[in-house]
């Protein structure tokens, strides 16, 4: 058959762009118009999202840099006009990117944070031009450019105010929630902002730059009064109490986090005044019929977990360090037990303190200062999970380093809610002194590939300036409702062609 | 009428556009959704299964797969990677490949409509526009304007 006679029907071609990686989804919205009108129809998008193999779905770090490298141990939140002029970053996390690519925030006038990320939609805070404190708020999506302006809250819109950004399945809508004086929920598709009723109670915790953890539509966070955990159903619109299940009713709520598809929960038994034990449990996220919740795992004793840790996820065991002892403890989260994993200790050798373990990839990594091989790796990384032998050193020893103190952070904090992946990252941590000021970030790439890469300085890290982001094509614009601040005047050219595009597509629909 | 093999195995004759008959084994022929259905509604006593839209040359090349993939259990499941792989190479070309895409599309053989389609999306991904059009004869109905507009869009891309 001549190639002048080939006629692609449509879902034929629909079936091989949806394996194409988004760079050139974008490219050949140029082909033709029918191509264009698929490539930018929620529809096409959806369906990629569903079918696309998990490589696809490019996961990418986007990242605010700083000038200045000091920072405190906890938030902060000076906006220096320093900062206003660093151009926002992004990372791959395939690790075959050098260096960032530098992303254009079309509106960026000023300092911007990063508050939420969901589906390949981020949502952002950029400094007021006329109030001190106050925020305008984006929701962008990075890949394509396409932005969106929520209306202005009088004065309610703060820079260091709660927000949480997540994806009602249930009206197929995306939603910004913000705490002010009053909570107030934004829905891509109504429009406009309203308040929450019966949030009273949710205003005297949920502060600082806390956006909640987002599972199953629902944004979850730790109410450090009540010591429960506490959850705004981004459907019904609506807060609602997680309770502790029978075994832990007792224990102070020291923490929670999210795996997979689990909520967990980290509770403290604080008697006589000694932390004796710390555990954690887990949950299957709410279940919407019934609002029922299953019980957790059976209540379990563990010593000298962290406190407040999380405990970092790999082949399906949790892991927590134990600061002075030459192991890991680790939680099988399906025989529900248990268990420690070595540490890489050579004959004759005394672990002096652990200082931090990480994942990167599929792989456990640790530093720790042993005895008395002051010049010994950093970071080593278990090459083979649970095999001893398999401790490889990953990051050398540098004279410069000794006295500071090294955290891994983990890698799989991949908390896009597309899809649960924690297969790839880079391991990054921090270095500092005792009093935090001369902070770096270590960045290193992926480890799959060798035993050693090398390890690249970047900018500081922290977690309201970097946020993990799909590569995707979603857009702000929900097509199925018209709302009133739809207005072009507002946006920059390519997203009014593609709202343009989209009106075109309602007024068919609706002919 | 049905043929049936030494072995008991039912054998049934396929037909495509342009005449050619095959005789292939039911399992084999079953591997397809569409001939699967049509053999239930009980289209194939009365001889061939005439499949409208698939060449005989396009035809062979289905049932080489389908023959493939049925004889083959899951543990040689590498053995058939690598088999799949030799498989789109000999198709050649992209007209070869979309006539085997629309084939495998036709008679709903999910397997070879995910093989085909990833070599089809592998091929053009680093493409240009103008490329592809070439490829399957797209017409480009932009007018220059538009086209500018959408390219000016594509620089936002991570670049």
């Amino acid at each position: 058959m001549a190639a002048a006679n080939l006629r692609l029907p449509s879902e034929i071609v629909e079936e091989i762009l949806t394996l194409l990686p988004s760079e050139s989804i974008h490219r050949f919205r140029s082909v033709s118009k029918s191509w264009s009108s698929l490539l930018v129809s929620e529809e096409f998008q959806k369906m990629r999202f569903k079918s696309a193999p998990p490589e696809l779905n490019f996961q990418k770090l986007l990242h605010r840099p700083r000038k200045k490298k000091h920072c405190t141990l906890y938030y902060e939140y000076d906006y220096e006009d320093d900062d206003y002029g660093m151009p926002l970053e992004s990372f791959d996390y395939r690790g075959d990117e050098e260096t960032p690519t530098e992303v254009t925030f079309p509106e960026r006038r000023s300092v911007v944070i990063f508050k939420g990320s969901c589906n390949g939609l981020v949502c952002l805070a950029q400094a007021s031009p006329v109030n001190d404190y106050g925020a305008e708020i984006f929701v962008w999506n990075p890949f394509t450019g396409v932005y969106r302006k929520l209306p202005d809250l009088s004065d309610d819109m703060m820079m260091r105010g709660a927000y949480g950004f997540g994806y009602d399945s249930t009206a197929d809508d995306y939603k910004v929630f913000m705490v002010a004086a009053m909570v107030q929920i934004f829905s891509l598709k109504r429009g406009s902002w309203e308040r929450v009723e019966n949030s009273d109670r949710c205003l005297q915790y949920i502060t600082g730059p806390d956006s909640g953890l987002l599972l199953k539509g629902a944004l979850h966070w730790r109410d450090v009064h009540t010591e429960k955990i506490t959850a705004f159903d981004l459907s019904e619109e609506k807060f609602y109490d997680v309770p502790a299940p029978p075994q832990q009713e007792s224990l102070a709520l020291k923490g929670i986090g999210i795996v997979g598809e689990y909520l967990f929960r980290v509770g403290d038994n604080h008697t006589g005044g000694v932390w004796k034990i710390r555990v954690a449990c887990f949950y299957p996220p709410r279940s919407s019929s019934n609002g029922k919740i299953k019980n957790g795992i059976p209540l379990r004793h563990l010593q000298d977990i962290e406190e407040g840790d999380r405990g970092l996820f790999l082949n399906g065991a949790l892991h927590w360090r134990k600061e002075y002892a030459a192991k890991i403890s680790a939680l099988d989260l399906v025989k529900e037990k248990f268990g420690d994993v070595p540490a890489p200790l050579h004959p004759g050798e005394k672990l002096l303190q652990q200082k931090g373990i990480g994942i990167v990839g599929e792989y456990l990594c640790m530093s720790w200062f042993p005895l008395p091989r002051f010049d010994s790796s950093l970071v080593w990384v278990m090459k083979e999970y649970l095999n001893k032998e398999s401790w490889v050193p990953f990051i050398d020893y540098r004279p410069s380093l000794l006295g500071q103190c090294v955290v891994c952070y983990h890698c799989n904090f991949i908390a896009d809610s597309v899809e649960d992946k924690e297969d790839e990252g880079y391991l990054m941590f921090y270095l500092h002194d005792e009093v935090p000021t001369t902070e770096i970030l270590q960045c290193t790439k992926n480890l799959g590939k060798s035993d050693r890469e090398e390890v690249v300085t970047v900018n500081y890290y922290e977690h309201s300036r970097s946020i993990p982001c799909t590569e995707a094509l979603t857009s702000p614009y929900p097509s199925l409702v018209m709302n009133k601040d739809f207005e072009h005047s507002s946006l920059n050219k390519g997203s009014s062609l593609i709202a343009r595009q989209i009106e075109v597509h309602l007024f068919l629909f609706w002919i | 009428m049905s043929i049936t093999t030494e072995n008991n195995e039912k054998m049934i004759t396929l037909m495509s556009s342009d005449g050619e008959e095959f005789v292939v084994e039911e399992a084999v022929a079953a591997q397809s959704q569409t001939i699967k259905h049509l053999i239930e509604d009980g289209c194939s006593t009365e001889g061939s299964i005439p499949l409208p839209n698939v060449t005989g040359r396009v035809l062979s090349e289905v049932i080489q797969y389908c023959k493939k993939h049925s004889s083959s259990d899951d543990k040689e499941e590498k053995e058939l990677e690598a088999w799949d792989a030799e498989f789109v190479k000999a198709a050649d070309d992209h007209v070869a490949l979309t006539d085997l895409m629309m084939a495998a599309n036709f008679l709903d053989i999910k397997g070879l409509l995910d093989l085909v389609a990833q070599t089809l999306a592998n091929m053009i991904t680093g493409k240009s526009p103008e490329e592809v059009r070439r490829m399957w004869n797209i017409k480009n109905d932009f007018t220059p304007e538009e086209a500018e507009k959408v390219r000016k869009e594509n620089q936002w891309a991570f670049e």
